[in-house]
């Protein structure tokens, strides 16, 4: 049997070569009989559908949970109980008929998944606030995790075990000085790579974001391992590192080994680009370490520095446009720094977001366009990240992002509802 | 997706789980403010922010300890405690702290802090407001407890019952703080 490679490739090129009538029915036959069973194609564009239908019942749930915030203090205790308790019970109907009636349907389950993760958050959040509940942030995250983990099981939601992962870094981030939790912590951890396991072995179709996931759980494991939490504004020592990282397979190309630093190195310069979005990052006081001014890291800070300038010089011509805006990272780390210096952190911080929407959207279309599954989920995954991040932006009043998120939701469901349209049409012809 | 009986009964499971979290805070809470009795409580407010629940005004509030009132030996840092009350003018006051809830008086749960101040903590810290409000309010009693001569009289009156406790409202000289902030 043909490698699964070989045997995707040809999954790809069949009904091309059948189309144009150079391969019959019982060449088809041959060629299968020969390299195996071929995987089954996944259409790329219900994968965007799939994020899509996603993002837009996050989007729309996260907008009406910060316009009802907004009104909030207009609403008497028993109508705000009442309003605490609907998104839950919309969402766990919705999460019903998925079971019931749309099994099968990644769309319906991830969107489903979504929409039960936010409300069970928005559920107890509001409870809390509506009756002055005492706690901290810890114990509210702690109680989300717990409530939502078996939706990772019940609907097969590879989005759920991202979300999960997403908690527990900011569980153990804000727990990190509480050392009776660390074991606790580690527990939690080991139970979601289990789900992300059995996910992985039970998908074996669909991976919609389990590879991105699978990733994000090395890297996540990596950083608990070295607590490298702790750092504390070391950013210009950071961004060269893991960028000269992130080219070692193309500076030592026979090192295989190289290649997984790179990915590594990859997802941790995004959480550190996700993280530069909000204005409080470039604060001058979070980015000057306590230490900063020992000549040592101005030297070897220099010296990564220069060891990227080298690069960029000698590579720029071999790498494609994608790779080469890894280069320019530590350059414009560098620049934003300076703007933070210069008490310029919330227009440092909007230039992040929307270089970063650029980025995201500059992978998208033209993926969307030739149809490339990877594109797609890169491009969608990047976007999706980035909108979801505004929901705790301090710098925008409740009103703003409530509608902002509202208008998002909705634009992406009536894309989906287009695309459905147009398939219809040609379905019709 | 496989449709037998124990996804269902998972899923029953998970829903019910879901429900019971806010429902058995929102009845814990509904019987303190129905059945509790009310006191004040001394504070001193400031302005943070928890991303989900919103802004919210860190009210500092615990009763006060005089002197005279012995803390139970062999005590650990953040050993359970429990403070008898009694008020006075309306502000509660405590009148004995032991490591077994009192019976028949009103008492308050708090945690041991350790050191030698004689510190409880009574997880009476948040007061939740909307964005625009609760920085105003921080504002607001930062002036007025600052003001020359007579500084302001800052508390939150508390539903007291069973050793638990739900705050009612932020209160500057006796006026309901979002009437002073409001719009």
């Amino acid at each position: 049997m043909a490698s699964r490679e070989i045997r995707q490739w040809l999954s790809k090129e069949l009904p091309r070569w059948k189309a144009s009538g150079w391969v019959t029915e019982a060449g088809e036959q041959g060629l299968k009989e020969m390299y195996g069973p071929l995987p089954e194609r996944v259409d790329p564009g219900n994968r965007l559908i799939v994020i899509l239908a996603s993002l837009g019942a996050a989007l729309i749930g996260g907008g009406i949970i910060l316009l009802f915030a907004y009104n909030w203090a207009h609403f008497g205790r028993p109508l705000r109980a009442a309003l605490s308790f609907s998104p839950l019970l919309l969402a766990q109907a919705l999460t019903l008929f998925t079971v019931l009636r749309k099994p099968d349907s990644r769309a319906w389950r991830e969107g489903s998944a979504v929409a039960l993760t936010a409300s069970v958050a928005a559920c107890i959040a509001l409870i809390g606030q509506t009756y002055n509940i005492q706690g901290d942030l810890g114990s509210f995250l702690l109680t989300w995790m717990i409530l939502t983990f078996p939706l990772v099981f019940i609907l097969r939601s590879p989005i759920t075990s991202f979300t999960l992962l997403a908690q527990h870094a900011w569980w153990t981030g804000y727990a990190r000085f509480q050392t009776e939790q660390l074991p606790m912590a580690w527990v939690i951890f080991l139970l979601i790579l289990v789900a992300i396991i059995w996910l992985q072995k039970s998908e074996k179709k669909e991976r919609i974001g389990l590879n991105l996931t699978t990733a994000f759980a090395a890297t996540y494991l990596l950083l608990m391992a070295t607590d490298t939490y702790a750092w504390n504004g070391w950013l210009l020592l950071l961004v060269p590192w893991l960028v000269l990282s992130v080219l070692a397979p193309v500076t030592f190309p026979k090192i295989q080994s190289f290649t997984v630093i790179s990915v590594l190195a990859k997802v941790f310069l995004l959480i550190l680009v996700y993280c530069a979005t909000y204005s409080d990052f470039w604060n001058p006081r979070t980015i000057v370490p306590d230490a900063w001014g020992f000549r040592w890291e101005w030297m070897v800070s220099s010296m990564l520095y220069l060891a990227c300038s080298i690069l960029l010089v000698r590579h720029w011509a071999q790498v494609n446009a994608r790779e080469r805006l890894w280069m320019m990272l530590p350059y414009l780390t560098f620049a934003c720094w300076l703007g933070g210096l210069y008490e310029l952190a919330l227009p440092v911080a909007v230039g992040v977001n929307l270089a970063l929407a650029a980025y995201a959207l500059a992978v998208l279309l033209p993926a969307w366009r030739q149809r490339d599954d990877q594109g797609i989920r890169l491009g969608a995954t990047l976007l999706t990240l980035l909108l979801l991040l505004r929901f705790f932006d301090l710098d925008f009043s409740l009103l703003t992002r409530g509608i902002a998120f509202i208008l998002t939701g909705t634009a992406f469901l009536v894309i989906i509802y287009r695309i459905h349209l147009s398939r219809k049409k040609e379905a019709t012809r | 997706m496989k449709r037998g009986p124990l996804l269902f009964f998972l899923l029953a499971a998970v829903f019910l789980g879901q429900l019971l979290v806010p429902v058995s805070m929102l009845l814990g809470r509904e019987a303190i403010l129905s059945r509790g009795h009310e006191v004040k409580v001394h504070a001193r407010p400031i302005d943070p922010y928890d991303p989900f629940r919103g802004r919210y005004v860190i009210v500092n509030a615990a009763p006060h300890i005089p002197a005279s009132v012995k803390l139970p030996p062999d005590l650990s840092q953040g050993d359970t405690v429990y403070a008898a009350l009694e008020t006075e003018d309306g502000f509660a006051r405590i009148t004995e702290v032991t490591t077994e809830p009192p019976e028949g008086s009103l008492y308050l749960e708090a945690a041991f802090d350790g050191g030698a101040n004689r510190q409880l903590a009574f997880n009476l810290d948040r007061y939740y407001m909307n964005e625009k409000m609760a920085p105003a309010a921080e504002n607001l009693v930062r002036e007025h407890l600052q003001r020359a001569g007579a500084p302001a009289q800052v508390y939150v009156t508390l539903r007291v019952l069973d050793g638990d406790s739900v705050i009612t409202g932020l209160f500057l000289d006796g006026i309901p703080i979002e009437e002073l902030v409001g719009p």
